[in-house]
């Protein structure tokens, strides 16, 4: 393996990382295997340095992925929120409605866990509160057009319960993780 | 074998290794590489850190505001990037040694005890 070989293999695993401070890391890296190479020679500079995706995985575990991938996986969480509402897709109360409705919002908090386990909790959140704000304007836009309506109290409270919810789950299973695996306390 | 365990000597390790940094560039300016061997010399090889470490634990001491970095060019070789302590890291620096000196009484005193 050469050095560009290593910091190939980094980049790789800092894949979705904010590319300002990814192409800052690497410049460091390099500029530090730069100088342990003069030293030691090129092998032995590599051979002393830890496995690249160990390196990468310490970075992206500090910084997460970059604000344009949170955006996109906010609007896949907004995307996906669309059809947990059986009125918009179906007109109707009936059985597949409702049935649709729960794989839909099955699907959406997969999602949002999945983001908020492997983004982080911020990531989490913003897809969360995507996925809630998507729900509340799917509503809106029904109840404009008059293909929607809201019958009584308790149709509102669960809405906005479940709504809500969306929120708490993209956060709190990214924070958890976050929490647990925080060991190393700073200064 | 060992009794002590290795987790416990890491943690160790790394429970102290910003303190260790802010004191090493409280003199002047350093890069990455320096601050290694630096490292490795005085301890006489007990902080023998790697630059996956190193650099995230440099990071984060910039995200305090503790130290700022700054890429110098060179005639003959890569671009280096130097760290300096700000007034901000000076004042923690301060801090942290007292602490440090405070745990490392308390620690001789029962230790002392305890031969």
């Amino acid at each position: 393996m050469t050095v560009d070989e290593y910091l190939r293999r980094v980049a790789r695993g800092m894949a979705g990382m904010d590319r300002r401070v990814r192409d800052d890391a690497l410049r460091e890296l390099g500029s530090h295997l730069a100088d342990a190479a003069r030293e030691q020679g090129e092998a032995q500079a590599l051979a002393s340095a830890e496995p690249p995706e160990a390196v990468a995985a310490r970075y992206k575990e500090m910084y997460g992925y970059g604000r344009t991938y949170v955006a996109v996986f906010a609007a896949i969480a907004a995307a996906l929120a669309v059809p947990t509402l059986p009125l918009l897709l179906y007109g109707g109360e009936g059985v597949l409605a409702f049935a649709a409705t729960l794989v839909f919002l099955f699907v959406l908090v997969a999602w949002l866990m999945a983001v908020a386990v492997k983004a982080g909790s911020t990531a989490g959140l913003v897809a969360g509160a995507a996925a809630c704000a998507s729900r509340f304007a799917s509503l809106a836009v029904l109840l404009a057009a008059g293909s929607a309506e809201v019958r009584d109290a308790n149709g509102w409270v669960l809405f906005t319960v479940v709504s809500v919810l969306l929120v708490a789950i993209g956060f709190l299973p990214g924070r958890a993780k976050e929490k647990w695996r925080r060991r190393d306390v700073g200064l | 074998m060992p009794e002590v365990s290795h987790e416990w000597v890491a943690e160790l390790k790394k429970g102290s290794i910003q303190l260790c940094l802010l004191a090493l560039l409280a003199g002047q300016p350093k890069y990455g590489f320096l601050l290694i061997k630096e490292l490795r010399d005085l301890s006489e090889g007990f902080f023998d850190v790697k630059e996956g470490t190193l650099y995230p634990a440099l990071r984060r001491l910039e995200d305090r505001g503790f130290v700022k970095s700054e890429w110098v060019e060179r005639e003959a070789g890569v671009p280096r990037k130097y760290y300096t302590l700000t007034d901000h890291g000076r004042k923690a620096l301060a801090e942290a040694k007292a602490v440090w000196g405070e745990m490392a009484g308390s620690m001789n005193r029962i230790l002392r005890g305890s031969r």
